[in-house]
C-alpha cells in the first residue's frame, strides 16, 4: 500500500498492482510517456529523490510534486502518530506580491463576510481583499503604501 | 528618418527595433533601473536609463524621453503600446520638438482615446453604437440612475482607458459603489483621468476589431479583422485572424466603418476600430485604439505586410505600399499571450525566475518575446511574457501547429497561461468557432479546473510510485550483487 500526496493537496492510495497495468517509458533521461486507461501523457521529470520519496513532475507543462508514503509510514500515522491541526482562516495572507493600496478596516473593527479589507495592486490591477467570514478585525501587519510578498500576513481576524 | 527611440520596453520594443534594423534605420531604447539586463535594452544600438522601476518614474515620464531624444539626436519616437503610446499630451510635445511621432496626430489620440469624445466623433457617420450614457459620472446615485434606465448588468467604462483597466460589470444595485470606487480608482491611477462613464453590457458578444492603415496623402485601407474573443479580466488572451463567423458581405461593410471612423478623426499610421458583434451578427462601434496593438502579428500572417514598417514610411510622409484592392487574406493565424500567471488559481499573478525558458521554433510558428532564461518578471509592469503565433493554411492547421507549439514552450520557475491556451485550442467551442466573450466564465470553470488537477496529479502520483518502485528494485539488486 502506497499513499501519494500530490502538490500538497490531492491525495490518493494505490496498491502496487494498481500501477502494473500501466505502461511507463522512458523517452530520454528525463521525458516519460505514461500508458494510463488506453491515454498517452508525456512527462517530465524535474526532480526526483528516491530517499525522501519525493518526485516533481510537469505534465502539459503543469508542475507535481509528489510525496509517496509506504504502508510502514501510512501504519505509524494511523496509531495515532501523525499530528492533524485543523486551522480555521482568521489569518489573512497576500495572494500575490504586490502592492497595499488601501486599508479599509481598523483593529477592533467588526467585519462581515465578503466586506472588503483591504485592496492589494499588483501588475496594475486592483484587486480587493475580503473577509472570508463575520469576525473582529485583531490585527494588521501591513501598511498603506507597503510593497508585500506572496503569504505575507496582513489581516488577523477573531 | 535615421534613428529611431522606442519608448517602450520587452517584446513590442524589440519587434519594432527588428523591423527598423531591416530598414537600415539605427535603434535607441530607454529602460528603467529593473531593465538594465533585459533583452530589449541590450537589443537597441543605443540604450539610456530613464529612471526607477515604477512606470511612473521611468515609462511614463514623457518629457524625459524627449529629452533624451534630443540629446541623441533622434528622428522620431515609435511609443509601441502601452505607456505612452495613446497619451495625446506626450504626442503632442514630441511634435513641438520637432521630433516624428510614429502614430497618429496628437488631436486624433485626443478625440479617440477618450471614449466619450470618440462617441462623438464618429456619430455623425451613422455607425452602429451601444446603448448608454456618455457623459462622465461621478456618483453612485447617478450611475444607479441611468442603470435602471438602460437595465442591469451595466458596464461602468473608464473614459481614457484600456486594456480592461478601470472596467466593472455591475449585476446589481448594492455593487455599485465599490465597483464604481475601483473602476474610477484604478482609471486615476493607469491613466491619470478618473473619468468613468457607462453602458449597456452587452451579453455573449464577440470582440471583432479591424485593422486600419491612413496615410498623409488621404489614403485609408483596412486589413481585414482579428477576432478577440477569448478573454480573462476583459484582457484578450487568444486571438485569431480572420474570424470565422463574418461573411465576406459583413466583413467588408465593418472594413468600410472602420475607414469612417479613421476618417472621423483624420487619422494618420496603424490604428484599430473595435467591435462588438452580437449573436445575430449586429455590431456596434466600441471604441478605436490609436497605435499598434499587441495582437498586430496574426494580421500581418495573413496579410503578409510588416505593419511597423508601413507605420514609419507613412511617419516619413510615403504612401501606403498598397491599395485595398491588393489584400487578400490567405491562411490563417493564432496568436496565445503567454502570462506570467497561473491558469488554474483564477490567473493570478505569478511570479519569480525563469529557471528554463526555451522557445518553440518552426515553420509558421512566430514568438515575439522579450524574456529569456534566468530573468525575473518584474512586478511593475504587465506579465506578459511573450505573444505565441502560429499561421496555417487553414484555421484548423494553424491550431494544430499551435499545439505543438505549446508543447515544445517550455518554461520552469512560473507558472503561465501556456495551459489554458491547450485548453482553448482544444477546447470543442473554439475549434468549431462557436464562442463568445464568455468563454472563459462558460468553459473554464472551477470544475473543469479540478478535472484537468485531478486526472494530471493521478497521472502524477502513478508516475512517481512506478519511478520509486523501479529504483528501489535496482537498489535490491545491488544488494544482492
Amino acid at each position: 500500500m502506497f499513499k501519494a500526496k500530490v502538490n500538497k493537496s490531492f491525495t490518493k492510495s494505490f496498491n502496487t498492482s494498481d500501477v502494473k497495468k500501466t505502461d511507463l517509458t522512458l523517452i530520454t533521461n528525463n521525458k516519460l510517456l505514461l500508458r494510463h486507461q488506453s491515454k498517452n501523457f508525456e512527462i517530465d521529470l524535474m526532480e526526483s529523490n528516491f530517499n525522501t520519496k519525493t518526485y516533481h513532475l510537469k505534465i502539459n507543462g503543469n508542475s507535481y510534486v509528489v510525496e509517496l508514503e509506504d504502508e510502514l509510514a501510512i501504519n505509524i500515522a494511523k496509531m495515532g502518530f501523525s499530528m492533524n491541526n485543523s486551522k480555521k482562516i482568521n489569518s489573512i495572507t497576500s495572494p500575490m506580491p504586490g502592492l497595499i493600496l488601501n486599508i479599509n478596516v481598523k483593529e477592533g473593527q467588526k467585519v462581515k463576510n465578503g466586506d472588503v479589507l483591504l485592496v492589494l495592486e499588483a501588475m496594475k490591477m486592483e484587486n480587493s481583499i475580503i473577509s472570508p467570514k463575520d469576525g473582529i478585525v485583531k490585527l494588521v501587519s501591513v501598511k498603506k503604501g507597503l510593497t508585500v510578498e506572496k503569504n505575507e500576513h496582513l489581516i488577523e481576524l477573531s | 528618418m535615421k534613428k529611431i527611440l522606442i519608448a517602450n520596453r520587452g517584446e513590442i520594443a524589440i519587434r519594432v527595433m527588428k523591423t527598423a534594423k531591416k530598414m537600415g534605420i539605427k535603434t535607441v531604447a530607454v529602460y528603467s533601473d529593473a531593465d538594465k539586463n533585459a533583452p530589449h535594452t541590450n537589443f537597441a544600438d543605443e540604450s539610456i536609463c530613464i529612471g526607477e522601476p515604477p512606470s511612473n518614474k521611468s515609462y511614463l515620464l514623457g518629457s524625459k524621453i524627449i529629452e533624451v531624444a534630443k540629446k541623441l539626436n533622434v528622428d522620431a519616437i515609435h511609443p509601441g503600446y502601452g505607456f505612452l503610446s495613446e497619451n495625446a499630451g506626450f504626442a503632442k510635445e514630441v511634435e513641438d520638438n520637432n521630433i516624428i511621432f510614429i502614430g497618429p496626430k496628437s488631436s486624433s489620440i485626443a478625440t479617440m482615446g477618450n471614449k466619450l469624445a470618440a462617441k462623438d466623433a464618429v456619430k455623425k457617420y451613422n455607425i452602429p453604437m451601444v446603448p448608454g450614457e456618455d457623459k462622465a459620472i461621478q456618483s453612485p446615485e447617478k450611475a444607479a440612475e441611468i442603470a435602471k434606465k438602460i437595465g442591469f448588468p451595466i458596464l461602468i467604462k473608464a473614459a481614457a482607458g484600456g486594456g480592461g483597466k478601470g472596467m466593472r460589470i455591475v449585476y446589481q444595485e448594492s455593487e455599485i459603489l465599490e465597483q464604481l470606487k475601483r473602476a474610477i480608482s484604478e482609471a486615476t491611477s493607469a491613466f491619470g483621468d478618473g473619468s468613468v462613464f457607462i453602458e449597456k453590457y452587452i451579453e455573449s458578444p464577440r470582440h471583432i476589431e479591424i485593422q486600419v492603415l491612413a496615410d498623409s496623402l488621404g489614403n485609408v485601407v483596412h486589413l481585414f479583422e482579428r477576432e478577440c474573443s477569448v478573454q480573462r479580466r476583459h484582457q484578450k488572451v487568444v486571438e485569431e485572424a480572420p474570424s470565422s463567423i463574418l461573411t465576406p458581405e459583413l466583413r467588408s461593410k465593418m472594413g468600410e466603418d472602420a475607414i469612417k471612423v479613421a476618417k472621423s478623426c483624420d487619422y494618420l499610421g496603424a490604428g484599430t476600430v473595435e467591435f462588438l458583434v452580437d449573436k445575430n451578427l449586429n455590431y456596434y462601434f466600441l471604441e478605436m485604439n490609436t497605435r499598434l496593438q499587441v495582437e498586430h502579428p496574426v494580421t500581418e500572417f495573413i496579410t503578409g505586410v510588416d505593419l511597423v514598417e508601413e507605420q514609419i514610411n507613412i511617419a516619413r510622409g510615403k504612401a501606403i505600399s498598397f491599395i485595398q484592392t491588393d489584400l487578400k487574406i490567405k491562411g490563417h493565424a493564432l496568436e496565445l499571450r503567454v502570462y506570467a500567471e497561473d491558469s488554474f488559481q483564477n490567473f493570478m499573478p505569478s511570479i519569480g525566475t525563469l529557471t528554463k525558458y526555451k522557445l518553440p521554433v518552426g515553420n509558421g510558428i512566430r514568438v515575439d518575446n522579450g524574456f529569456e532564461e534566468g530573468m525575473e518578471v518584474p512586478i511593475y509592469y504587465d506579465p506578459m511574457l511573450s505573444k505565441l503565433i502560429t499561421y496555417g493554411k487553414t484555421r484548423d492547421k494553424a491550431i494544430q501547429l499551435m499545439l505543438t507549439a505549446i508543447k515544445n514552450y517550455e518554461i520552469d520557475g512560473i507558472k503561465t497561461t501556456l495551459p489554458f491556451g491547450k485548453f482553448v485550442f482544444e477546447h470543442v467551442a473554439f475549434t468549431s468557432g462557436n464562442f463568445d466573450t464568455h468563454f472563459v466564465k462558460n468553459y473554464f470553470t472551477e470544475n473543469t479546473i479540478q478535472k484537468i488537477i485531478e486526472e494530471e496529479s493521478t497521472i502524477a502520483a502513478i508516475t512517481a510510485l512506478k519511478l520509486y518502485l523501479e529504483a528501489q528494485k535496482k537498489i535490491k539488486v545491488a544488494q544482492i550483487n
